[in-house]
């Protein structure tokens, strides 16, 4: 792609569409990126930009720690879980969307969209009135049916933050798997019932994996935005609840750490790129009858 | 081995198929042939299952299978776009249904390899079908239905996607094949020259209804409707009053309501002679060793005429000449209500 990219330039073929777009990210996105990040490799004494050091000190103190190992594993679980419950979710809205005439078709889309014109914030909250002690609206609920005798602990727990992160991020996890379902070859799936494979085998070893791209697509996104996503676990897993996205969040609001919070912002972002990359790659190796070469 | 019993099928307040009766007999290949929107697809899905008939039977080798799925049907289907399991090679493709089946391995290999080699696939068994060429997925796509040894194989418009000349060497290759095997199909096309090179006998459909079932010959020579005549070869439809104009064919036309004379039974002549009746060149068209003319009978009729070039001469546009009915035993006489095209 930078080779495209380069070669349209060489040939004199114009990029300049592209122009407006690459300023406004050079320096709203990637300076400010940059300074940012850069902290993680200067010391920096009470605040002063200026003086400060090269030093790789706090790179090597935060891979020694067994803190920073224990806190990227919380992350890494609970964004593996929030997108792995997400698809569960999202694939079965998905097909019924495919299957739906034009009515129920509008509807699982409007009710899919919608959430997005509220703030995460204010769906969180609202997780708080749902999840919450006893008056929430499940304990609450489970204890007028006699069901339970006293309220279950639910908020500040792993599961609140994953279900939590499930439902913010299921618009961006259902709407690439829409694409994907809908626009499928029917005859496909005839044809496997025509050759005496059933309809759910049929969905198991066709339509399931003809929907691979909506499914990477989807598992990207939501990945990414369930790893790096700090208010979710703050709000609903508790005071002793944290995560690496959390943590830059108080070492650089609260502790003003800056150094150590870039440091982390800086682990916590190329790890998400390096498992970005990893599931792009499996979607490829699984995709790999896509290519028109083949040997 | 199929027989349709008066099908019908509706589409909401669309009437698709209207007592539809057809007797396919082992062995046999039978073209459904139509233009678009005739029924025919919906007819070949009704037999093959993907549609279910509003009323009528569809009986399969002696079974009522008019209310089974399409898996219970032994049937094959080859569909226009051919439906190859994209994320299949085309060894997978073949084996997918005998696998279902669940055979044991060694027997699917030999049966893969087998059928891979009747449609000369063998070197591409471990392709994906993206990277085949048109006429190749479509080889495949018959395999995978042929390696199921199905009693009946229906293809819907199998060959449309092919460009013309791979076409034309497909239709002798699907029938070699298809002979070869000696199973029963049932293919749908709006092709009437693909219709001919395939088929034992061609179902001639018109909204919803088979207007004529029979041999290509019988279609050709003896149509039963205008619609037929039109439709399997070119036709002029000489109604009643203009027919009796021609002095040869009057016998032929009896008390028929229209007669149909093909453009190459059609001759002109300019010399001035009684014979035939008086029109006009209003179009000339070479097509290769003959001229098609278009003439405007005196009563304003127009005519097609097939001429060959060295045998009877060149005439011009404008020019007046006399038509006649060259053989009038080869007209076909139509009764009243078969004279309409449409």
């Amino acid at each position: 792609m930078i080779t495209d990219i380069w070669g349209r330039i060489r040939r004199g073929q114009g990029i300049w569409p592209a122009v407006p777009a690459f300023v406004f990210l050079l320096v709203f996105f990637v300076v400010p990126m940059g300074t940012l990040l850069s902290f993680g490799f200067l010391s920096i004494e009470r605040g002063n930009v200026d003086d400060a050091q090269f030093t790789l000190s706090y790179l090597t103190s935060t891979l020694q720690d067994d803190l920073f190992w224990w806190v990227w594993w919380k992350s890494f679980y609970i964004g593996v879980l929030a997108t792995a419950l997400c698809f569960v979710l999202a694939y079965p809205l998905a097909y019924l969307y495919a299957e739906s005439g034009r009515t129920l078709r509008l509807i699982i889309l409007t009710l899919t969209i919608s959430p997005l014109l509220t703030s995460a914030i204010v769906r969180t909250y609202a997780w708080l009135v749902i999840l919450g002690g006893r008056r929430g609206v499940v304990n609450a609920g489970l204890l007028e049916l006699g069901l339970i005798d006293r309220p279950i602990r639910m908020l500040n727990t792993d599961w609140a933050v994953i279900i939590g992160m499930a439902q913010v991020h299921l618009p961006f996890m259902v709407l690439p798997l829409i694409t994907a379902l809908a626009g499928r070859d029917r005859n496909i799936e005839a044809a496997s019932l025509g050759l005496g494979v059933g309809r759910l085998a049929t969905f198991f070893k066709v339509t399931v994996p003809l929907s691979i791209p909506g499914i990477v697509a989807g598992l990207t996104i939501v990945f990414a935005l369930s790893y790096t996503n700090f208010i979710i676990p703050q709000l609903l897993g508790g005071g002793g609840f944290t995560t690496l996205a959390v943590q830059v969040y108080e070492q650089i609001v609260v502790l003003l750490d800056w150094s150590k919070g870039a440091m982390l912002a800086l682990l916590l972002l190329s790890s998400c790129f390096v498992f970005v990359l990893l599931i792009g790659l499996a979607g490829n190796r699984a995709m790999r009858w896509s290519e028109k070469e083949t040997t | 081995m199929i027989e349709v019993e008066n099908a019908n099928k509706y589409f909401g307040a669309n009437h698709v198929l209207q007592n539809c009766d057809m007797s396919v007999q082992t062995g046999e290949v039978v073209t459904l042939l139509g233009a678009s929107g005739c029924g025919k697809t919906t007819l070949l899905r009704c037999i093959a299952g993907f549609e279910t008939p509003s009323s009528g039977r569809i009986v399969l080798a002696g079974n009522d299978v008019t209310r089974e799925p399409p898996n219970r049907r032994d049937v094959g289907f080859v569909f226009q776009n051919y439906a190859l399991f994209p994320h299949m090679t085309v060894a997978e493709n073949v084996a997918y249904g005998l696998k279902a089946r669940r055979m044991d391995k060694a027997a699917i290999d030999r049966a893969v390899a087998e059928i891979l080699d009747l449609v000369s696939l063998t070197d591409f068994a471990n392709r994906f079908p993206k990277s085949l060429s048109g006429g190749q997925q479509q080889r495949v796509a018959l395999a995978r239905s042929l390696v199921m040894r199905p009693k009946v194989l229906l293809m819907d418009e199998a060959f449309s996607a092919l460009d013309a000349k791979l076409r034309g060497a497909m239709q002798v290759e699907l029938r070699k094949i298809v002979k070869h095997v000696g199973i029963t199909a049932v293919c749908v096309t709006h092709d009437q020259a693909e219709a001919l090179t395939i088929s034992d006998r061609i179902a001639v459909m018109n909204a919803g209804r088979i207007q004529q079932f029979a041999t290509p010959e019988q279609i050709y020579d003896m149509p039963v409707s205008a619609f037929v005549a039109d439709f399997i070869g070119a036709a002029n439809i000489l109604p009643r009053a203009t027919a009796q104009g021609f002095e040869s064919a009057k016998s032929k036309l009896n008390g028929s309501a229209a007669l149909v004379v093909r453009p190459e039974n059609l001759t002109l002549r300019s010399a001035p002679t009684d014979a035939g009746v008086e029109g006009s060149v209003v179009f000339a068209r070479l097509t290769g060793p003959c001229v098609e003319y278009e003439v405007a009978l005196k009563d304003g009729t127009l005519v097609r005429a097939l001429l060959d070039r060295d045998r009877d001469g060149a005439f011009s546009v404008g020019e007046t000449v006399r038509v006649d009915v060259r053989n009038p035993a080869a007209c076909i006489a139509l009764s009243a209500g078969m004279e309409g095209v449409a």
